[in-house]
This record gives C-alpha cells, structure tokens and sequence, in this order.
C-alpha cells in the first residue's frame, strides 16, 4: 500500500505540460516552402534509369526466348491416348491366362503419359509399332479361327504377344532408366 | 554511384553477359582409374564418342550445350561417372562429349537422343538410347545395344562373344560379329554378315531380315517373322537340318527339296530337309513374310 500511494504522489507532482524548448514549426515550414532543385533532377533520372533499365531487361528477356527456342530440347509432354485395357485371345476359344494379364496390366500401367514424355517421332512410332503388333495378333487370332490346331500360328501368336510386352517393357525402361531433367 | 544507376549498370551487364550465359561450354576433366573398371555416361541430348586408350586413364573433352547446367564427373573405386546434368524444368541445347577410356573396361551408356559412337572399348558394353543411333565395334565381351526408333550398327571383330539387339523400329547392320547374336524388332530391317555363327535369334514382327553367315558346327539359328521377309544366306557347304515353314509367304531355296504345301486347303508351305550330317538346326518361320534360303 505504502508503495502505491509514494507512486501516485510523485505522479502528481510531474508538470502537466512541457513546452518545446524552440519553435519547432517556423523551421518545418520554411523547408516546405524552399524549392529543391538538385532532388527534383535525380527524381527525373531516377525515373528515367528506371525505364532503361526495364527496357534492357526485357530485351535480356527476348534474347532469352529467341535463344532458348532455338535450342534442341526433349518435348513438352503431349497428351497421348493408347487403350492399355484390351483381351488377349489365344485363339477362338482360349485367352492368356492371369499371370500374362498381370504382366501386360503392370507394364501398360502410366503408359500414355510415359508416351508423353518420348520425342514425338519415337512417340509416334511406338504407337505404330504397338498398333502393328494388335494387327499382327488380330490377323493370327483370325487364322487360328480357321485352323485352331495350327502350331506355326500358335508360336507366332506366342512371340507376337511377347514382342508386345518386350515393347511396353522398352517404353518403360527408356522412360523410368535414361535421364530425364526431373530427375536430375 | 546512385542505386539508380547501379541498377542500370547491373541491367547492362546482364544483357552484355547473356550470350555467355547461354553459349555452349567447353569441358575437359580427366581421373586416374582401374584398367577394367566401369564407365557410365549419360547424356540426353547431342553426341557421345568414346574411345578405348591404353591408358588407365578417363579423360572427356567436349562442349557442353546451352543451358546445361554442368557436367558430373566422379569416380569411385573402379566406376566412374559422366553425366550431363540438365536444369530442373529448364530448357537446354544438346551436349557433345568425347570421351577416351581404358580398352579393357566396362561401358555403360544412357541417351535420349544423343547419338552414341564406341570405338575400340574391349570390356562389356550396355548402350542404350531413345532415338538416337548407336554405331559401335564389338570383341569378345557380351554387348547390350537397345534402342527404340535408333538405328544401330555393329562392326564385329571376329571374336565370339554373346551380342543382344533390341530396338522397335529402329534398323540394325551387323558386320565381322562372331558366337551369339539375339536381335529382336518390331518393324526395324535387320542386315548381318558374319564369318560363323554358333547361335542366332533374329524375330521382327513387319521387319525384313537378311542374315549371311557360315554355320558353326552345332549352331542353332532361328528367325521369325510376322510379315517381314527373312532371307538366309548359307556360306560354305551347309551342314544342317532345316525346319522352315510359313503360314501364308513364299518359300524360296536355292538348295534342299521343294517346298510343299502344308494342307490341301490352307496357303502354307514348309520345307524340312537335312544337308550332310545336319549338324546345326535352322528353324525359319513367317506369318505372310517370304523365306528366301540359299547358299554363298
């Protein structure tokens, strides 16, 4: 208690108003008024140098896409589209079993956009090897429709699925092994 | 200086430094390794030549392409490691490396469209690329070339050795190569000359292939194809049993029996013969391709 109401009396005692010790005002409003030649120029110059310097900088800018654009570089990803879900006949009445689905399912799974990453050519061509291959097969299948008991067709049919997988298996080991920048 | 102007000396500065930026890069780095230790190099785009030295010594020279951010080179214990590294989501130009290492070691080489040139690297070979060509000579070693639209070339050096080609639709040329060969691709010609073989696998799916080549004593060849063309070519006196047979193509052959007709209502034809001892196996089989035999 006794330390609270020393607290308050010298609180009372302080002055209620303290008066500056010069007139502060005379001097800001003289300042305002004077004009200020020197900093007017560098305002303009800064502003200037501003704009040059945009202006360089957007034309490091153009010189860096003109130059990079010319620069060979693996493609943007495109959007492929290639059925990955299709039977596998092995004849009128037979299909590949379950364990050759598996395989096929595993190594067809991110096949469009594994295909995406490819150069367009190579792209392009695995699609038609890969469109080959079902023709390949669809014109075996036919044939053993025909004659089921060909053995010629059934092992041409057997290499022919596989050459189908050694593809999706190619397409995936150049995609997932070689290089790429995300990787890097 | 103001900082207005520094800022307009740092803007010149950039553009007076932006060809150098991106301008190609010469390198050269070189290490001390074992004779027959592994070399991998790995290079999306440009050109990758390598050369076996009988030095034990790495050395790359080359340029590296705009862009690029720097070329990795290390070794360790008996591997070493040139890689190009390319910026994260950045754009870049093709990368040139030349690079000579010891004969007796190992190669590992990893593309997308680089071209890959090996010459005179007596070790194992595994050469793989996207779209880019592979042209290299091969000895005694087993190589692994893989490409998918590349196109690849083999010079052999009469010496056996176990040489496996993949591509999809790239062409393969084989040339001098003896023991083992296994080539397999979907629309790729393949064309490959050989003094003798003892084993040889060639399967094209729409892809022509021509094999000219001695048969080894006790060889096994087979070649398949959907609706390419297979052509072999015997040189020498041939001493094998011969098993050929197609669904819907020609036979042609210069020597054996005729071809006869498979059914009295379906178009194949296969032709089974067997010439001196028929010591060595030929099967040749096609869907609609033709099948020429004949001897050198």
């Amino acid at each position: 208690m006794n330390d609270e109401d020393s607290l308050m009396q010298r609180a009372r005692r302080l002055p209620g108003e303290i008066p500056p010790r010069r007139d502060l005002w005379s001097d800001i409003e003289a300042r305002l008024r004077t004009p200020e030649p020197a900093a007017s120029a560098g305002a303009g110059w800064r502003w200037f140098a501003l704009a040059a310097a945009a202006s360089v900088i957007m034309a490091v800018a153009a010189l860096t896409v003109l130059h990079t654009d010319r620069q060979p570089t693996l493609p943007a990803p495109a959007p492929v589209a290639v059925s990955t879900d299709f039977p596998a006949p092995f004849g009128p009445a037979y299909s590949l079993g379950p364990q050759y689905q598996v395989a096929r399912a595993g190594l067809a799974q991110d096949l469009n956009s594994r295909l995406a990453t490819l150069p367009p050519e190579t792209r392009a061509s695995v699609l038609r090897n890969l469109e080959a291959i079902r023709a390949a097969v669809a014109e075996i299948n036919a044939a053993l429709a025909d004659d089921p008991g060909n053995v010629l067709l059934q092992q041409l049919l057997l290499t022919t699925y596989q050459d189908e997988l050694a593809v999706l298996a190619d397409v995936q080991d150049a995609t997932e092994k070689l290089p790429k920048r995300n990787e890097i | 200086m103001s900082r207005s102007l520094r800022g307009v000396a740092l803007a010149a500065a950039l553009l007076l430094n932006a060809p150098t930026a991106f301008a190609d890069r010469d390198v050269r780095e070189s290490a001390q390794v074992h004779p027959k230790g592994e070399v991998e190099v790995s290079n999306i785009a440009g050109s990758v030549r390598v050369t076996g030295w009988d030095r034990d010594v790495v050395e790359v020279t080359g340029t590296l392409g705009s862009g690029v951010e720097d070329l990795e080179f290390r070794t360790e214990g008996r591997y070493t490691l040139i890689k190009v590294r390319m910026p994260r989501n950045g754009r870049s130009g093709g990368s040139d490396l030349e690079i000579s290492m010891p004969a007796s070691g190992r190669l590992t080489v990893g593309t997308v469209s680089s071209d890959t040139t090996v010459q005179g690297v007596q070790g194992a070979l595994r050469l793989q690329t996207v779209s880019g060509n592979i042209e290299t000579d091969v000895f005694g070693e087993d190589a692994q070339l893989k490409t998918v639209s590349g196109d690849v070339i083999v010079q052999g050096t009469d010496e056996a050795g176990l040489l496996t080609i993949t591509t999809v639709s790239g062409d393969v040329g084989l040339r001098d190569v003896r023991g083992e060969i296994v080539v397999q691709t979907v629309s790729g010609d393949v064309e490959a000359e050989s003094t003798e073989l003892e084993r040889a696998r060639i399967r094209t799916t729409n892809g022509d292939a021509d094999l000219r080549t001695g048969l080894a004593s006790g060889a096994r060849f087979e070649m398949e194809a959907v609706n390419g063309d297979l052509t072999l070519t015997i040189k020498g006196e041939p001493d094998a049993e011969f098993n050929i047979e197609t669904f819907n193509g020609d036979i042609r052959n210069d020597f054996g029996p005729e071809p006869v007709r498979t059914s009295r209502y379906a178009p194949g034809r296969e032709l089974r013969f067997s010439e001196r001892d028929g010591s060595a196996r030929v099967g040749i089989k096609t869907l609609n391709g033709a099948i020429i035999l004949r001897t050198d």
